[in-house]
């Protein structure tokens, strides 16, 4: 007879959001440590775009360096839109949070399950303006007063984005209309009662 | 402690913690920093193995926060952009100044390094003066000494000289040796000597006493003979 024992996991300490293995944990049980395979980090699957990585080298690197890490440099694809360069994955190699997706999924993984009319990561438009803060009026106001000079004090403070692989967001252009409503409350329900 | 105390917010403490912070028994001045315990103070020991819950906010909740925050870094960062560029604006000058003023730098710094140059030369030219004088002075004098000490050594090498050839004429050659044979055999030398309780001398193997004594006494007759006539 085989008794298979099979103990009970009890976890210990805080929780975390992360949900998977480590990088290493993954890649080290693979042919060829995975290169060519796709991994997700769980913690972007809250988008509704497909983000996922597919490895393209793997490196061991020595104890002292982390006994938990690797170094692997994947073609990253946050948020549907595909990295120009491999990055290199080191010092995050160590969370628990990367998912190996079977080869028969991935085509559907990379079109995304969710449906993209909650996208709004493309049409994240700013207005060009923001209403200049209180205190620099006044400090500006009280600067013109001393030096004597009668003019209109600027109320309006430019605005400027500094994009990136993951800040798609813009700066309205004078003919466009800005989507994202700078001061809209998310949540009435909070400030009810308040005069 | 804190000498700075705010009341309301030691009564607040006190509501809240208890009677230790109370400002009306026993301490007055509390930390208001770290009302309850030291930040330093290790955990209790009850509360070692806690795992405090994850804290779950409603969705619209989170939503408003990330959105207040988000909005906030946003301003943040375009007020700090304003205020870069008016700063940056305040100091730009144009390149040919800056040009300008480096050279105008440059040409002092060179005009300050002559001079400094020159005096520093003139120092110089004063103190080489005086070493060469000090060394010409030094040098006379070792000439002067060189040149006693050299004649001195010829006068002496001179002397030497002189002496020897005085002494060359008593010189025993092949001419005169049998002479001096016979000188020395007529001479006999003979350089023992006596000496008895009183000092006296006796020279020779075969010298008397007697014939000091008579001597002494014809010395102490001249001498007195000499007294009287003097």
């Amino acid at each position: 007879m085989n008794f298979v024992i099979t103990m009970p996991i009890k976890y210990i300490g805080r929780t975390t959001t992360f949900r998977g293995k480590s990088l290493w944990e993954i890649v080290g049980n693979l042919k060829d440590f995975g290169v060519g395979r796709m991994v997700v980090r769980s913690n972007l699957e809250r988008y509704p775009e497909p983000s996922y990585m597919r490895v393209v080298k793997v490196e061991a690197v020595a104890k002292n360096e982390g006994i938990r890490r690797v170094q692997v440099w994947v073609e990253k694809v946050f948020r549907g839109r595909k990295y120009p360069n491999p990055i290199k994955i080191f010092l995050a190699s160590y969370k628990k949070d990367y998912r190996l997706i079977p080869k028969d999924e991935e085509e559907v993984y990379a079109k995304g399950t969710k449906p993209a009319e909650s996208s709004s990561y493309e049409d994240r438009i700013l207005p060009p303006t923001l209403p200049m803060p209180p205190l620099i009026v006044e400090l500006n106001k009280a600067i013109l007063l001393r030096k004597g000079i009668v003019k209109e004090v600027e109320t309006t403070l430019p605005l400027e984005i500094q994009q990136g692989q993951a800040n798609r967001a813009r700066v309205a252009d004078s003919a466009e209309k800005a989507t994202v409503k700078i001061g809209q409350v998310a949540c009435e329900r909070l400030y009810e009662g308040i005069k | 402690m804190f000498s700075r105390i705010n009341p309301g917010l030691l009564i607040n403490l006190q509501s809240t913690f208890g009677r230790d912070c109370n400002p009306f028994l026993g301490t007055f001045l509390q930390s208001v920093r770290w009302a309850r315990k030291p930040i330093w103070a290790p955990v209790a020991k009850s509360k070692l193995f806690r795992i405090p819950e994850r804290k779950k906010l409603p969705e619209d909740e989170a939503l408003e926060l990330r959105r207040l925050y988000n909005e906030y870094r946003t301003h943040c960062k375009a007020v700090r952009q304003l205020i870069c560029k008016e700063y940056a604006a305040s100091v730009e000058e144009s390149p040919s100044v800056i040009n300008s003023r480096i050279d105008d730098d440059l040409s002092q710094a060179i005009k300050l390094n002559e001079e400094w140059n020159k005096e520093v030369a003139a120092i110089r030219e004063e103190r080489l003066t005086l070493e060469a004088e000090i060394e010409r002075e030094k040098n006379l004098q070792y000439m002067i000494r060189a040149e006693q000490e050299n004649e001195e050594q010829i006068k002496l090498l001179d002397e030497i000289v002189k002496a020897e050839k005085e002494k060359s004429t008593t010189f025993i050659t092949p001419d005169n040796l049998d002479e001096a044979i016979e000188f020395a055999l007529a001479n006999p030398v003979d350089y023992n000597f006596a000496i008895d309780l009183k000092g006296n001398i006796v020279y020779g193997r075969k010298g008397k006493f007697e014939e000091v004594l008579m001597k002494q006494v014809e010395e102490l007759n001249e001498k007195q003979v000499a007294a009287s006539s003097s």
